[in-house]
């Protein structure tokens, strides 16, 4: 069953300064979940996410991906050698989708895609072309790939981005509130992809304000409250029957 | 008036065959100064941004001297410690020949690169800090090492930035190559005719035809930094 | 080596407020002069642009080094032939330090003008229309309106533009004149010690220019002060 894990979080802690934001979280995500993290602003959900790929590097706790285990130890901001190349590859595994997108702007659509598959996993660039085509297809874009990142819509750029993360071929998807940044009317573009990806079977995990989308595709429904899970369990059962008051006033807020 | 233009002529009577060899010295000299400064300028801002402590203090210490001296107060320091200082020690280490000695060019060379090196650090700093954070990250995230991530992300990104700084600069050390001729070890174009003037008491001829011949340099390159600028501004 | 450099800060240091004099006289004058040549480049007016962007352009495209030995040689040999050679200037005109701040003056009024000419063009359209609509005069709404803002606005880099010219002022020294720099080098003759005065005037520059950055952040800070932080 241990290797059925494709990733582990194992009580995580990080603070800001004086200000204690996770104060010491465990997930576990087998292949194929998808887990949503859910909570107000400075619940600490993105922090956590941003844990997970060490973007923060959490003061204490362990990150572990299939089985190995996250060693890099920053000391004042630096690491080790050893440990930043385990980072980089164990990083490689983890696709990650940003709140704001984060397309390289002096890059068109096509070379977003192919620019880690090239560089990283030492595609060609006719190999890398083609399952990037292949990649904006899915996400339907096809016709933008010539495109800068600036000419598209917030929609068109976020799917842009999956597409560029899914094309490192990961084992578990990360997204922080992918549609946060939309305009409302883009919304849903990017909520059929991510759908689509769930159904695929994809590993994800979700940070995400979108209750229907966390109840749809979710395995599992996480609610971070000042740094602490106040309550998990099954979307289904958790979003109509809260046991806690305040995932009740929560879901009433965000309703 | 004849007599003035023959003063520019070229061969024995006139200076002008010298004139336009100072004005070929002193494209050279600023266009390797510049190249040096560059360099100077990228490892002292990434020194700037380094985690370091040390590096910082040794770049921070490096730009905020060097900008608050007149810039030939600097030239002059340079210039004297390299050609008594730096010869000694590179003779001592048996790296040159004892015969070796700091040719004037290179002197000059080295000491504007070192000037505008300070203030190049500035512009390259802004152009890296104008790159988003997001965009780093999500290099990062994709597990980029960091010398393929500057290379790929940063760098591109960062020279759109500064191309007008680094137009400002290149205009800046153009002018400041006339400063080297205060050292009078070379013949660039402000030293060329500051020999003719004082062979030919034509004082205002010379330095008029070498401030048109600076005018022309500048025109030049204004023009040039424009179409870069025009150019960089398309596509994103 | 440092007891050195001691010994020389006391000369350079008398030789400091000929440096600042300098800076004060050019300033002052290069930013009078600097509006008016940036009033003449906006003016519309053919006969007023042309000179003045012309002037700007030749000063700003070539070295001030080369300016200087154009009027101080230049002039120099051209006046003697004139009647100035005669008249009762003539003493204070061998004096090689009104060369250099006539030079200094007009290379920093060209930089000024330069700065003030884009702040100003940089002003909102709307208060200028606003200034319009309640019935100001065009002179009383430049004076009230537009002036104050671009000078705010420029303030930085006029600043900035007076350190520089604090550090320019020390090419006067190639000119005969006895400013801090010029000072040195005397003192690197006299002794025969090269690079201690140079290292003593590099003390003193940097810390005048420490103390103007200070004064002008200072000044910086209190003049935008109006604005939303």
């Amino acid at each position: 069953m241990a290797n059925d894990i494709a990733l582990a979080v194992r009580d995580i802690r990080k603070k800001f300064g004086p200000l204690e934001v996770l104060k010491g979280i465990s997930l576990e995500a087998r292949r194929g979940d998808v887990i949503s993290l859910i909570g107000q602003s400075g619940s600490g959900k993105s922090t956590l996410l941003r844990c997970i790929n060490y973007l923060e590097t959490p003061d204490s706790g362990e990150i572990i991906v299939g089985d190995e285990v996250i060693r890099a130890r920053p000391v004042r901001g630096r690491m080790s050698r050893a440990d930043r190349r385990q980072l980089e590859l164990v990083r490689r595994r983890l696709g990650m989708v940003f709140q704001n997108f984060n397309l390289w702007a002096h890059m068109t659509v096509l070379e977003n895609i192919i620019e880690g598959p090239r560089h990283l996993l030492g595609l060609t660039r006719d190999q890398a072309v083609a399952e990037a085509e292949q990649l904006l297809e899915k996400v339907g874009i096809r016709e933008k790939r010539d495109s800068y990142p600036s000419r598209l819509s917030g929609g068109q750029q976020q799917r842009v981005a999956i597409a560029r993360a899914l094309a490192m071929n990961p084992e578990v998807m990360l997204f922080d509130e992918p549609t946060s940044a939309l305009d409302p009317e883009l919304v849903q573009e990017v909520l059929q992809v991510i759908k689509g990806l769930a159904a695929e079977g994809r590993t994800m995990i979700l940070v995400t304000h979108e209750m229907a989308l966390a109840r749809d595709i979710s395995s599992e429904v996480v609610f971070l409250h000042q740094g602490l899970v106040e309550e998990r369990g099954a979307p289904a059962e958790m979003m109509s029957n809260p046991k806690s008051d305040r995932l009740r006033q929560f879901l009433r807020m965000v309703a | 008036m004849d007599s003035k233009w023959e003063l520019l002529g070229w061969g024995d009577a006139g200076w002008g065959d010298q004139l336009l060899h100072g004005f070929m010295m002193t494209i050279v000299v600023s266009l390797i100064a510049y190249a040096m400064s560059l360099t100077i300028g990228l490892l002292a801002a990434l020194s700037k941004l380094s985690a370091r402590r040390m590096l910082r203090g040794i770049a921070n210490t490096y730009t905020t001297i060097v900008r608050s001296l007149p810039e030939l107060l600097v030239i002059l320091i340079v210039y004297f410690s390299l050609v008594g200082g730096a010869e000694k020690l590179l003779k001592s280490l048996g790296l040159v020949s004892d015969r070796f000695e700091f040719s004037g060019f290179w002197a000059a060379v080295v000491a504007l690169a070192f000037v505008n090196g300070a203030f190049m650090t500035e512009v390259m700093r802004a152009g890296i800090l104008a790159v988003p954070k997001g965009q780093t990250e999500a290099a990062e995230a994709i597990g980029m090492p960091r010398a393929l991530l500057f290379r790929r992300i940063v760098l591109p990104q960062m020279l759109r930035h500064s191309v007008p700084g680094l137009g400002n600069l290149w205009l800046a050390i153009t002018k400041e190559s006339a400063v080297v001729a205060v050292l009078g070890t070379f013949n660039e174009l402000l030293f060329t005719a500051y020999r003719a003037a004082g062979v030919t008491k034509e004082y205002g001829l010379f330095y008029s035809v070498v401030a048109a011949a600076f005018l022309l340099i500048s025109l030049v390159s204004m023009a040039i930094i424009h179409r870069i600028e025009k150019r960089v501004g398309r596509g994103f | 080596m440092i007891s050195d450099i001691l010994q020389f800060l006391p000369p350079l240091i008398k030789a400091l407020p000929l440096t600042l004099m300098l800076t004060a006289v050019a300033g002052t004058l290069g930013l009078f002069f600097g509006i008016i040549l940036a009033l003449a480049r906006i003016s519309g007016y053919r006969i007023l642009v042309w000179p003045s962007f012309t002037l700007g352009l030749v000063m700003r495209g070539t070295p001030l080094l080369v300016q200087l030995y154009l009027v101080y040689y230049g002039l120099g040999e051209l006046l003697p032939g004139t009647w100035v050679r005669h008249s009762w200037l003539w003493p204070y005109l061998r004096n090689a330090i009104w060369y250099a701040i006539l030079v200094l003056t007009i290379s920093q009024a060209c930089y000024n003008a330069e700065v003030l000419r884009g702040a100003i063009l940089a002003v909102p359209k709307g208060q200028i229309e606003a200034a319009r609509a309640v019935g100001m005069s065009p002179g009383r709404i430049f004076r009230r309106i537009t002036l104050p803002q671009a000078f705010h606005a420029a303030l930085p880099v006029l600043a900035s533009d007076v350190i520089i010219l604090l550090k320019a002022t020390s090419l006067a020294s190639t000119v005969t004149i006895m400013e801090v720099l010029g000072t040195a080098r005397a003192l690197q003759r006299e002794t025969m010690m090269i690079l201690e005065p140079l290292i003593a005037a590099a003390i003193i520059y940097f810390v005048v220019v420490l103390i103007l950055t200070q004064l002008t952040s200072l000044l910086e800070r209190k003049a935008t002060s109006y604005r939303a932080r």
